[in-house]
């Protein structure tokens, strides 16, 4: 005589799931109130009885249509000097021994958990017209006159690639750390010079890498406020600065809300184009 | 041989152009900190380098201030609020997405992370009229509210990654023991994840500590200490905001020293 | 009159399916009080999903399970009672050695100095009993395994349940281990129930094999039975080395091979016509005067495995046989091509089904 199908079995069965998924609706539900809710209500804003009136002006106006270009430029800026200065420096952590990996982390460590108001006023007290920087060439005599590297474009792409640069040593340091030395040695064994072995072997290897620390520094840049609010002077609207005056100066909710459906679709468009091109296989470390 | 010699000799000077470039970078990463130092200690009202002279008065200012230590002060309050509230809604967040087998898990794992991706001045005005609506600005709770929402991705991934790479049959094994499955969690694998937990802890501190954009918004006229500094920065007062950067520095520096004797390094795991 | 045995364990027509996959197709088993089972079978086999049901860490779709006469289907590990030692002895960590043994007692409450004394006896009872304040990592594998299995016996459970515990153990270490274990149940008189791969490992432990395929039960029987007398082809595949040749009865008692060759046929075989299996353990064979070679073949090949050594044997027809014997080394063994002749006793030949 064969047992009858155990009843309770299904509940005993399920209940660990049950439980998992009751773990995680305090944290569910405050995610849906306080992250979900006012968007959506933001969003809601930008569209007054469904009209896209906001989004015309964002998108036409010509004012407005180069401040999103010159976000986007900056970004750019940004995203090239943090590559160029980092490379070479988490390729510098992932061969190094225990005593110089540490002394390296904290190079690296120390400024990013400081915070970005701290960094950004030491940089205005370097890159200002009365600034170290300045005054170190006037008096060394390499200038005649103090260079202008505040309140314009130069200064917030150095600030802002001073404090997004971990951004892209981590992802870097992390794919280089995976690499095999082998190869590289595999390769100058058969014949090819340092310049090949790191042009046709290494950086490919690397580019995961490099395409995660761009998508990451990219994206965080064009959303920035602080450094280009501090650094730039009001002389460099980028979107994050142009969305807080329209709140804050101009109580312009629904266009403000536009702009923040702008960036937000911006800043989603280049994590899904990373995506694609890294075939949907985004690991971070 | 001769070819040798010359790849030997040519790579050196690659290695020597490495290791320039590195001091560069790494002398620039340190640059502004660094700065703040002796600008902190300056005798002068303006932001004067060399400094004229040597003085405490801006640390004077700072600690005697009851403005400064009010703002301080909230951070602080802040700041260790959304550090408890984060941690324990992330992990039993992190357990549930690491363990559970539900319909929407792989949704909800990427909802979790969203905070991460969205632009912080998008969201920090969504809340702001949300709040304002409710009447709910100045409020040093409500700040708690919007800084857990962005610690709790980070809690979700340090977390998370260290569940994954816990061997769940210790847990199976204290259950065959006599515990149940929570005693057996808090028991076995709460202690061995502990490194993990001040990892995420300490960063969702810091990340409330540090944020200024969704306290400048929520805060109001009762500001949190990034607010204040913001401020005193746009407004050019005077260099106590120095004497502040420099405690700041030297804060985190000495509590990452703790983190990092307490467990893990604090790397973060992106 | 011998009273009927004391059981332990039953499980009941246990079934458990994953999606299209059947783990476990209805299985029924019990399990004597004192004794060892070891459930044997390939990766597959259902063992592990059942060796679960039993512990509780997985509820059967049907079936039941009774631990000494209670119900326990539905009921958490927490609450069976039951010990269990596991592949990679889980040991905790961040606990020494005594406090791991001492979380079982804990977890039921015992006081502090009867858990102590317990702790002591257990870690005395594996041998180990300056050990308690170190920590896990400081053991090696074979002390890390009896720490292991000390835990899983302290709280004296009704049944224990071992997974596998063996597998990382190098194999001097593993047959010591092995040995170990099979005096520790008998001398706590506890009712075991051991789970493994190894076919030798079975044989050496049990009391009565399990075997199973495909989430089923092939055969349950002794050690010797499993051996001697498998039921079907896969359990005569699966234990041990043996010559299996597949026959058709015919008249007077033999079956005939493809080959033409016969075979003379133990009594109970099923009558002519029938396709049978015919199993044959290489060491039964012995060598045969010329007259009564009941197999004339050729040495193809010889494998020497120190204290004995294997000769497979072609004969004109092309069938070939394994023979083992032991090998004293005090002559050369046979060569390559040199004939030999072998016989066997009825006796010695099993038949199965053929399937």
């Amino acid at each position: 005589m064969k047992p009858a199908a155990s009843p309770g079995g299904w509940w005993r069965r399920h209940r660990d799931n049950a439980t998992s998924l009751l773990a995680a609706t305090p944290a569910m539900l405050f995610l849906a109130v306080l992250y979900f809710l006012p968007m959506v209500l933001l969003f809601a804003q930008s569209l007054p009885n469904g009209s896209l009136v906001h989004y015309e002006k964002a998108l036409t106006d010509g004012l407005y249509v180069r401040v999103l270009l010159d976000t986007l430029l900056v970004a750019a800026y940004v995203t090239a000097a943090c590559l160029l200065l980092g490379y070479p420096v988490a390729y510098f952590l992932a061969r190094a021994q225990r005593t110089w990996l540490a002394v390296g982390m904290i190079f690296v460590l120390l400024p990013f958990w400081t915070s970005v108001l701290v960094r950004t006023y030491g940089w205005m007290v370097i890159l200002g017209r009365n600034g170290i920087l300045n005054r170190a060439l006037l008096q060394a005599g390499i200038i005649d006159a103090p260079l202008p590297l505040m309140n314009n474009t130069a200064g917030v792409v150095i600030g802002m690639a001073h404090v997004l640069l971990p951004y892209m040593i981590f992802p870097l340091y992390a794919v280089m750390k995976r690499i095999d030395g082998g190869l590289m040695q595999a390769a100058e064994g058969m014949g090819a010079s340092g310049w090949q072995v790191f042009r046709r072997i290494y950086f490919p290897l690397t580019l995961p890498g490099v395409l995660a620390g761009v998508t990451l520094v990219y994206v965080l840049s064009i959303g920035f406020f602080i450094t280009p609010a501090l650094l730039g002077g009001g002389k460099v609207p980028m979107i994050g600065v142009l969305i807080e005056q329209q709140v804050h100066t101009f109580l312009n909710w629904g266009f403000a809300a536009a702009l923040s459906a702008v960036l937000l679709a911006a800043t989603l468009a280049v994590y899904a184009l990373m995506r694609v091109v890294l075939r949907g296989n985004m690991r971070w470390t | 041989m001769d070819v040798t010699a010359r790849r030997v000799r040519r790579r050196n000077a690659w290695h020597y152009a490495l290791y320039a470039w590195c001091a560069l970078v790494f002398f620039f990463l340190m640059a502004p900190l660094v700065v703040v130092f002796p600008i902190s200690l300056s005798s002068s009202s303006y932001l004067q380098f060399p400094p004229p002279g040597w003085s405490w008065r801006w640390y004077d200012a700072y600690f005697s201030d009851p403005t400064w230590m009010d703002a301080t002060w909230r951070s602080l309050k802040v700041a260790a609020c959304t550090t408890v509230l984060a941690t324990l809604l992330g992990t039993m967040l992190a357990f549930s997405l690491v363990r559970g087998r539900y319909p929407g898990k792989a949704m909800l794992n990427q909802a979790s992370l969203l905070p991460l991706v969205v632009p912080v001045i998008v969201y920090s005005i969504a809340v702001y009229a949300m709040f304002g609506y409710l009447k709910l600005i100045g409020m040093w709770q409500a700040i708690v509210l919007g800084h857990t929402v962005h610690a709790i991705p980070f809690v979700v991934i340090i977390v998370g990654a260290a569940l994954r790479t816990f061997d769940v049959a210790q847990e199976h094994a204290a259950m065959s023991l006599g515990a149940s499955r929570a005693r057996a969690i808090w028991r076995v694998t709460l202690p061995q994840i502990r490194p993990s937990l001040v990892s995420a802890a300490f960063l969702a501190f810091i990340s409330s500590f540090d944020e200024l954009v969704v306290a400048m918004f929520l805060g109001g006229s009762n500001m949190t200490l990034p607010k204040k500094m913001f401020d005193n920065i746009v407004n050019e007062i005077d260099p106590t905001i120095a004497a502040v950067s420099v405690v700041q520095i030297v804060l985190v520096t000495v509590v990452l020293v703790i983190v990092s004797r307490l467990g893990s390094g604090a790397a973060p795991a992106k | 009159m011998t009273e009927a045995p004391a059981i332990a364990l039953r499980v009941v027509g246990a079934t458990r399916r994953f999606g299209a996959t059947i783990a476990l197709g209805g299985v029924d088993l019990e399990v004597r009080k004192g004794e060892m089972l070891t459930l044997l079978g390939p990766s597959g086999s259902g063992k592990t999903t059942l060796l679960k049901v039993i512990a509780g860490f997985e509820i059967p779709d049907e079936g039941e399970v009774f631990l000494a006469g209670r119900n326990v289907t539905l009921a958490p590990p927490a609450r069976r009672d039951v010990g269990m030692v596991f592949q990679n002895y889980a040991l905790f960590p961040h606990m020494t050695v005594a406090q791991n043994i001492a979380f079982p007692l804990e977890m039921r409450k015992v006081p502090r100095a009867e858990r102590d004394r317990r702790v002591a006896d257990a870690l005395a009872l594996v041998d180990l009993p300056a050990h308690g304040g170190r920590l896990p990592r400081e053991l090696s594998g074979g002390q890390q395994q009896r720490v292991a299995l000390a835990r899983a016996v302290v709280f004296g459970p009704s049944l224990l349940l071992l997974d596998e515990p063996f597998g990382a153990l190098d194999r001097k270490l593993r047959e010591q281990m092995q040995l170990e274990v099979r005096r520790l149940q008998r001398r706590l008189e506890l009712t075991a129930v051991f789970v493994t791969h190894d076919q030798e490992e079975a044989l050496i432990l049990s009391d009565r094999i399990a075997v199973m395929e495909a989430g089923r039960l092939s055969q349950l029987g002794s050690p010797q039975e499993i051996y001697g007398r498998p039921a079907n082809r896969f359990v005569a595949d699966f234990i041990g080395e043996s010559n299996l040749f597949r026959a058709r009865v015919v008249a007077d008692g033999h079956a005939e091979l493809e080959s033409g060759l016969r075979i003379p046929l133990p009594d109970g075989a099923p009558g002519p016509g029938s396709d049978i299996g015919l199993l044959l353990r290489p060491e039964r064979p012995k060598r045969a005067a010329d007259g009564n070679a009941l197999f004339d073949g050729r040495v193809v090949e010889i494998v020497y495995l120190g204290e004995t050594v294997k000769y497979r044997i072609e004969d004109a027809g092309g069938v070939q046989l394994i023979v083992r014997w032991p090998y004293a080394g005090r002559e050369p063994p046979l060569a390559h091509g040199d004939a030999l002749r072998v016989g066997w006793d009825r006796d010695d030949l099993h038949w199965i089904p053929w399937t």
